[in-house]
């Protein structure tokens, strides 16, 4: 009984929310208290993959979902709300009947790192894909190492874990187990540098014997393919890899099968590979009907990356998180566009976590900016954000602060190209500046 | 032309959260004054002469990291000390300092030795204590600065107690009350506010360029730096 009347709470909240544009975890949340792991009383028909890691669970999961929906697949996800209990209760509480049946051929669901292990407590996932574990928000997972430790008391037995071979952070998870894994791989392209570009490189010592760790090359920050010559831990061989990435075309062969993308970041291309090893394993498809189905996928869905018009001018939105990785792939995509460019990036305060610091700021590798027309600072640390391209011996001269929304237009005015808008997701004042921008 | 000799002690294993931005931060400013420099870096079982420096910076690391290179810098101890008593600038921040305490442990139930050069113990637990703070340094106690802690050791000290910031205020996330923090011997300075402390306050900047350079110390400017730390000291009130 208790199961039905949080299930009926869960779905009438999940609605009035919807209809006044409300969180999705609170539904949740509620039907937690009303029914305490309330996860556990559902019963599955199909296969559960959990998808966590630092960047890319939020396109992953939507790509899996978006394959194998196209393969006729019936599938349940939290790609509407958040990716804590609260918000994974209201996606599978609001996809199951009233009785508790979650008939979908599968349940796709984005959960928080550090959150994982909570869930696994009510739930058994049958994959659980780690996409990446690189420097995030100090403010809640500190540093790499101590989200692993928290993935690690998330690791079911019989869980396969699907994990990235270039990445020697994550790789850590497959350790001292008995887990089945499947890894995923980008080969050399010709964004792979033989020195690390990116602002932070949090494996620069053998996580197994501390000493120097070598790279053939990187893609960004830490993830590439590495040796340690000391103890010969190394990247595994890929189960699935992404070669002959053509970056003008948005095309890659996976395991020798060619796949036309709808956009051409290096990120998205490793998520392609990693939804294409879900999907081939844990549904038993074939590459081609996968990656076909993933040429159809459009990033936009994920709301990150947005195309408008700014003054007459194109312009790119460009939504990160607040973590150096995330930053560094936004700086490395306005750096390598074609023609003038201008940067508008608002530097904000943290929202979620109240915290004025924005130490990430001093890991992005902004120098990577230096070619670039002019760049407009505005946000509440803008002045931190102009010390760090000071400290990164940028041009300041093509360097413009903003103290107030108004003066954007001013300095945009003298610029000239395609505007590329850089921003975080969840800070304080960003919505506030993006909506004079449009009004632009 | 005066040339620094810098030394980066395990700046690979121990560098998180934009703090080799103090290096460059020090060397920035040493390029304006026209002064060259030299950087150095030692790792574990690579031999380091602290004698032959004019600065030492041992930054923030992962807690892992940080046990891992632990017994390597018990083995430098005397010389280490030696040069901390015979007037040597260094910094040392975030959890760095666990290595100039006595010992630490960590959660997998392991202890570690420290050099002694303070007296007081660590113990890692599973949670956080995170802030932002406003801090009065002990070289300008009327002047202000702003840090961000995020430690995941609980410190017990002995007869030492804290004396190179005077904690004024402590905000944001789950920060642990404190009133004074960090160490100073002579001119060693050693504080758990992590990150790039010198690229963001240049009064502790100009305090260790001063140190450093003596009398041949000159005024650079510092103005959209001060501008960046008093717009977040105003904000926070």
């Amino acid at each position: 009984m208790r199961l039905f009347i949080a299930i009926c709470v869960c779905r009438m909240l999940w609605f009035v929310g919807k209809l006044v544009g409300k969180g999705t975890a609170k539904p949740g949340d509620i039907a937690r208290a009303l029914c305490p792991k309330v996860l556990s009383r559902l019963r599955f028909d199909g296969k559960i993959i959990c998808v966590t890691g630092t960047n890319g669970k939020t396109t992953t999961s939507n790509m899996i979902t978006h394959i194998l929906r196209k393969n006729g697949f019936s599938v349940i996800n939290n790609s509407f709300g958040s990716n804590m209990l609260g918000g994974v209760t209201t996606a599978l509480l609001c996809g199951c009947t009233l009785g508790g049946r979650v008939k979908a051929d599968y349940s796709v669901i984005e959960i928080d790192e550090r959150w994982l292990r909570f869930l696994v407590k009510e739930i058994h996932p049958d994959y659980l894909v780690v996409v990446n574990l690189l420097r995030d928000q100090i403010m809640r997972n500190c540093c790499p190492e101590i989200v692993l430790e928290k993935i690690k008391m998330g690791i079911t037995e019989g869980t396969t874990l699907v994990l990235n071979a270039n990445d020697p952070v994550s790789q850590q998870l497959s350790w001292g187990r008995d887990n089945p894994v499947i890894w995923f791989a980008l080969d050399r392209n010709a964004r792979s540098t033989e020195h690390c570009t990116s602002g932070t490189n949090d494996a620069r010592v053998c996580p197994k014997c501390m000493h120097t760790l070598s790279y053939e090359y990187y893609h960004y920050n830490h993830v590439g393919k590495f040796r340690c010559e000391n103890c010969g831990f190394e990247c595994p061989k890929p189960d699935y890899i992404g070669t002959e990435l053509d970056f003008a075309n948005a095309s890659m062969k996976v395991n020798g099968v060619p796949v036309k993308l709808t956009f051409d970041a290096t990120y998205f291309m490793f998520n392609t590979v990693t939804a294409a090893a879900v999907c081939c394993e844990a549904a038993g498809l074939s590459l081609e009907s996968v990656l076909s189905a993933a040429e159809s996928f459009d990033i936009g869905v994920t709301g990150r990356y947005e195309e408008m018009t700014v003054m007459g001018r194109k312009a790119q939105l460009i939504l990160t998180k607040q973590n150096p990785a995330s930053v560094d792939q936004s700086v490395q995509f306005v750096a390598e566009k074609q023609g003038p460019v201008t940067a508008v990036i608002i530097a904000d305060n943290m929202f979620h976590t109240n915290n004025k610091d924005v130490l990430f700021m001093y890991d992005v590798a902004y120098e990577n900016l230096k070619n670039t027309d002019c760049i407009i600072i505005c946000g509440q640390r803008r002045y931190d954000l102009a010390v760090r391209m000071k400290l990164g011996k940028m041009d300041m001269s093509r360097v413009q602060i903003c103290d107030a929304p108004e003066d954007i237009k001013p300095c945009l005015e003298k610029t000239k190209g395609d505007i590329c808008i850089m921003t975080l997701l969840h800070a304080e004042n960003d919505a506030a500046l993006m909506r004079e921008l449009r009004k632009l | 032309m005066r040339n620094i000799k810098i030394l980066n002690l395990y700046n690979e294993a121990l560098e998180l959260n934009g703090d080799t931005m103090n290096v460059t931060a020090f060397t920035n400013r040493l390029d304006e004054m026209g002064y060259g420099y030299e950087i150095s870096t030692a790792g574990v079982g690579e031999e380091a002469d602290f004698s032959a420096f004019d600065i030492v910076f041992v930054c923030h690391g992962k807690p892992h990291n940080v046990s891992a290179v632990s017994a390597d810098f018990v083995r430098r101890r005397e010389a280490f000390i030696a040069a901390v008593e015979s007037g040597t600038p260094m910094l040392f921040t975030g959890s760095a300092n666990m290595l100039l305490g006595k010992s630490f442990s960590m959660q997998d139930g392991k202890t570690y030795e420290g050099i002694g050069l303070f007296d007081f113990t660590c113990t890692e637990f599973d949670g956080m204590y995170v802030s932002d703070a406003v801090l009065a340094p002990s070289f300008a106690p009327e002047q202000r600065m702003f840090g961000t802690y995020y430690r995941c050791e609980d410190v017990t000290f002995g007869k030492d107690r804290p004396n190179l910031f005077r904690v004024s205020k402590n905000l944001g996330g789950t920060g642990a009350v404190v009133e004074e923090e960090g160490f100073r011997k002579n001119n060693l300075f050693a504080t758990w506010v992590l990150g790039p402390v010198l690229a963001r306050n240049p009064l502790m900047l100009k305090e260790l360029l001063r140190l450093v350079l003596g009398e041949d110390y000159r005024e650079t400017d510092f103005s959209l730096e001060q501008r960046a730390v008093d717009m977040i000291l105003a904000e926070i009130g």
